[in-house]
């Protein structure tokens, strides 16, 4: 094993056992942290249940952790079995149904980090946006459960319902609810175990991948030295309460000349990716809101662009933010 | 507790499914049926690949057989459903908050990085209340105005790719089930009910 990983892996025991129970705190904040660490460094597997309104998926998933390096593969148990690979180094899409496969790069230190997890560390979490509540919670899939609630403050984002398991911090059931408190959207897990090891063969894909297109990413960059705010070609004018820019990325197409910008807002909680394109054909620009489940998105165009803001959170958040999104160079309110 | 397996049992499992979606199930059998449906693998599998497209096909016959409508099969489907596998779209308000919380660390792993990213404190002013009011309504779509355009199934999955890597903590994996579930059923409104800028 690489020097490199052992470190790795003895931080991450390290703070899975410090973020643990033996705290002995009923802070829901602390169950939410110990649930973020529980998910990246414990081996599990389990069939996840999808719901939003009459309609269901199932999904297999498999998380090995293996010298503290952590890999996924989640399937999707339908027809069709899309799939998503996480490995050290990259993610990887398998869609069969558009016999295509999306890759994306994932760099050397976002091994089972986002990127802004990565920047962050832990992002602040401000109660005049959410409030947290935690209750015990019985039993599901016959795991003693706590419930953490994630009440919002306004009608900008959505809240949560999450029962973790009480051993290890595993979400076994998260709820997204809209500003009624109507729940839009859910996962389970139907069934859920914790092996102590798991082949690397079970998160290896078993599709034939030789006759797929594959999409790789452009290179990377790498971190930029100017200020987030002067990166990138736009902004937006005016956000809801919470919301900040917390990352801008830009790709080309293969071509050259398409541009795809993506500028993501977070409250902490909720983000959003606001997606904006150029050398899209007008008849497939528009205005419009869209939704599944809990994610919303709002397409608006401006001159030749076409600017989606997408997330999970109300369409009132999308749709202000698309709407509100010019160029750098446009003077401020 | 693990279900058995085997051609045998997945026939009785297939009829005890069709039966329950036919609400046939004896009420007896029904709480613990459903307790092993969703409990399994197979069992949320099949409910997933046959009993839905099963159940959508018999209110589809009963809708042209003039017995219900349209709305009715939907409403009795997705009533069948959310009572199985635990209310999404019923009215479950969320409790009023009992204390304050603190600090939450931010995101879980997720999707792709692509280029460049940078975290810094950026001035936006926030929007004031009133400032931009959007009415309920605009959640759901007026059937008639609905396309199917601008947000191609492609371009949806290709954004949600890129928007899964900065998925909150708690919404990541709902981000992950759109884009492997295959059903990026965004539909887009056109023009029609958009105000201008």
């Amino acid at each position: 094993m690489r020097i490199r990983q052992r470190i790795r892996a003895m931080v991450l025991i390290a703070t899975a056992v410090v973020a643990g129970p033996a705290l002995g705190t009923d802070d829901a904040r602390g169950w939410l942290e110990r649930m973020g660490q529980a998910l990246e460094t414990l081996n599990y597997e389990g069939t996840l249940i999808q719901s939003q309104g009459a309609d269901v998926a199932v999904m297999r998933i498999v998380h090995r952790v293996e010298n503290g390096m952590p890999t996924e593969r989640i399937t999707a148990m339908d027809d069709v079995g899309r799939e998503i690979i996480r490995q050290e180094e990259e993610v990887i899409f398998i869609l069969p149904d558009e016999q295509a496969v999306m890759v994306g790069a994932r760099g050397e230190k976002a091994v089972g980090m986002s990127p802004i997890r990565q920047q962050l560390g832990g992002s602040r979490f401000d109660d005049r946006y959410y409030k947290l509540t935690i209750a015990t919670a019985g039993k599901l899939v016959g795991r003693t459960a706590r419930l953490v609630t994630v009440q919002p403050t306004d009608t900008w984002r959505f809240g949560y319902r999450v029962w973790l398991d009480q051993e290890t911090g595993i979400p076994l059931k998260i709820q997204i609810a809209d500003r009624d408190g109507v729940v839009v959207e859910q996962l389970l897990f139907s069934e859920i175990s914790l092996p102590e090891r798991i082949p690397a063969s079970a998160v290896q894909s078993s599709a034939k991948l030789d006759s797929y297109t594959w999409q790789r990413p452009p290179a990377a960059t790498g971190p930029v030295a100017a200020p987030l705010a002067n990166q990138g070609n736009w902004r937006a004018l005016a956000l809801p309460p919470g919301f900040s820019l917390k990352a801008v990325r830009s790709e080309k197409a293969d071509k050259g000349t398409d541009v795809l910008e993506q500028l993501v807002y977070s409250d902490g909680v909720a983000s959003v990716s606001v997606f904006i394109e150029s050398g899209v054909a007008a008849a497939e620009r528009g205005e419009g809101p869209s939704r599944m489940g809990a994610a919303n998105a709002y397409t608006t165009d401006l001159s030749i662009h076409m600017i989606t803001a997408v997330g999970e959170v109300p369409l009132d958040t999308v749709k202000a933010i698309a709407r509100s999104i010019r160029p750098a160079r446009t003077p401020g309110p | 507790m693990p279900m058995r397996t085997g051609p045998e049992h997945n026939s009785r499992l297939d009829e005890q499914l069709s039966a329950w979606l036919d609400d046939e199930l004896p009420e007896v059998e029904q709480e613990f049926f459903v307790a092993r449906l969703v409990q399994s693998p197979e069992g949320a599998a099949r409910l997933a690949r046959y009993g839905l497209i099963g159940s959508c096909l018999r209110d589809r016959t009963a809708v042209v057989a003039g017995q219900i409508s349209d709305e009715e099969a939907a409403l009795q489907l997705a009533g069948r459903v959310r009572a199985a596998v635990g209310a999404p779209g019923s009215a479950t308000p969320l409790p009023a908050p009992a204390r304050k919380g603190r600090a939450l660390p931010y995101a879980m792993a997720a999707g792709i990085a692509l280029v460049a990213v940078l975290v810094a404190v950026v001035q936006t002013p926030p929007l004031r209340p009133g400032a931009e009011r959007m009415q309920a309504s605009t959640q759901t779509a007026a059937p008639a105005s609905l396309q199917k355009a601008s947000l191609s199934t492609r371009r949806m999955t290709n954004y949600l790719v890129h928007h899964g890597e900065y998925s909150g903590l708690l919404s990541a994996r709902v981000t992950e089930s759109h884009i492997i579930n295959g059903r990026p059923n965004f539909v887009a409104l056109r023009a029609a009910d958009a105000s201008p800028r």
